[in-house]
């Protein structure tokens, strides 16, 4: 966390001296995440790299004006969602359902059968509510905690646990493994 | 289903499932678009830095210009204006309280309406005392 902090910090110190550095540093320490969130939100990894770019576009735009927000990573995470709105709208579409562009893969260490698993987990994914989904996504493949998923997508830390809760059940029942346990 | 339990089941079902980095192509197209619209930016804000800078120096000069200019003017007026007679000295100068009024106790009221009475143009018994006076010094008697 102190890391995270220091980092904020340096980043806001380079935009202040108007440094372009200052992007690089954004993107070691959000890029990331908001390739996975917008990956979450599209539902399609080819879109959410092209509004990734849109919004590192933005984020140049906004210079200084970066320096407002009270948490960077918040701000950054709602021009992200503005820009992903915008995508959407001009598409004229709905997101679309590919799991195959969904971004996942098997681990290098992983079994046989993890290239399997990862495409059933990518289009049942697809098919959770979009909320539940950028919580899951957050959580499960770039280990933010609820309190990062909170601040990021501004919701209180219990929401981001009760999404990710409901988020998780509604995996289960999709990937038909419910059981009789419950 | 507890949450301990989900957690174990969530732990099972995504291991060995990754999300795909970002790429270095991706990381580079990304930051090289951004970097230039940053220089933009920063091009466009200094240009507009010198816009004003170079505008407000302009105004600063059609001031100053005008100040030396009015200054010159009104000294020059000055100069050939005919300098104020006697006469009109006199008479732009504010009624000075008379002697008598100052001696013998006035209250402030009587002396103001006093003062007012002194300041309007003379023509009751006094001038025609000061008129007679004048004629008996020309008349030499």
């Amino acid at each position: 966390m102190q890391n995270g902090n220091d980092t904020e910090q340096r980043i806001r110190g380079a935009i202040r001296q108007g440094d372009d550095r200052a992007l690089d540093m954004i993107w070691d320490r959000h890029g990331d995440e908001l390739l996975a969130f917008l990956t979450a939100r599209l539902c399609s990894r080819h879109d959410a790299e092209d509004v990734l770019q849109t919004v590192f576009v933005r984020i140049a735009r906004a210079g200084r004006r970066l320096l407002r927000a009270r948490t960077l990573r918040a701000y950054l995470f709602a021009m992200a969602r503005n820009a992903a709105t915008d995508f959407v709208r001009r598409a004229h579409r709905e997101t679309p359902v590919d799991p195959a562009d969904f971004g996942l893969m098997a681990a290098p260490s992983a079994g046989p059968d993890a290239g399997l698993r990862a495409e059933e987990l990518g289009r049942a994914l697809t098919r959770l509510p979009g909320e539940q989904r950028e919580v899951m996504v957050l959580k499960a493949f770039k280990g933010m905690t609820f309190k990062d998923i909170g601040e990021a997508l501004g919701i209180p830390l219990n929401t981001a646990a009760s999404r990710y809760r409901y988020g998780l059940a509604g995996l289960r029942r999709l990937l038909g493994e419910d059981g009789n346990d419950g | 289903m507890t949450d301990e339990r989900q957690e174990k089941w969530a732990r099972e079902a995504l291991s060995g499932v990754t999300m795909r980095p970002a790429e270095q192509a991706l990381r580079r197209r990304v930051l090289d678009t951004a970097r230039s619209e940053w220089d933009r930016r920063v091009r466009e804000g200094r240009q507009l830095w010198r816009t004003a800078r170079d505008m407000t120096l302009a105004v600063a000069a059609v001031l100053v210009v005008a100040f030396i200019v009015g200054d010159i003017d009104e000294r020059l007026t000055a100069a050939v204006r005919p300098r104020p007679t006697w006469a009109t000295q006199r008479e732009s100068r504010p009624p000075a309280e008379p002697e008598w009024a100052r001696g013998i106790g006035a209250t402030a009221q009587w002396r103001s309406r006093m003062l007012a009475a002194a300041a309007r143009p003379r023509s009751g018994a006094l001038d025609r005392r000061r008129i007679l006076l004048n004629k008996l010094v020309r008349n030499g008697g």
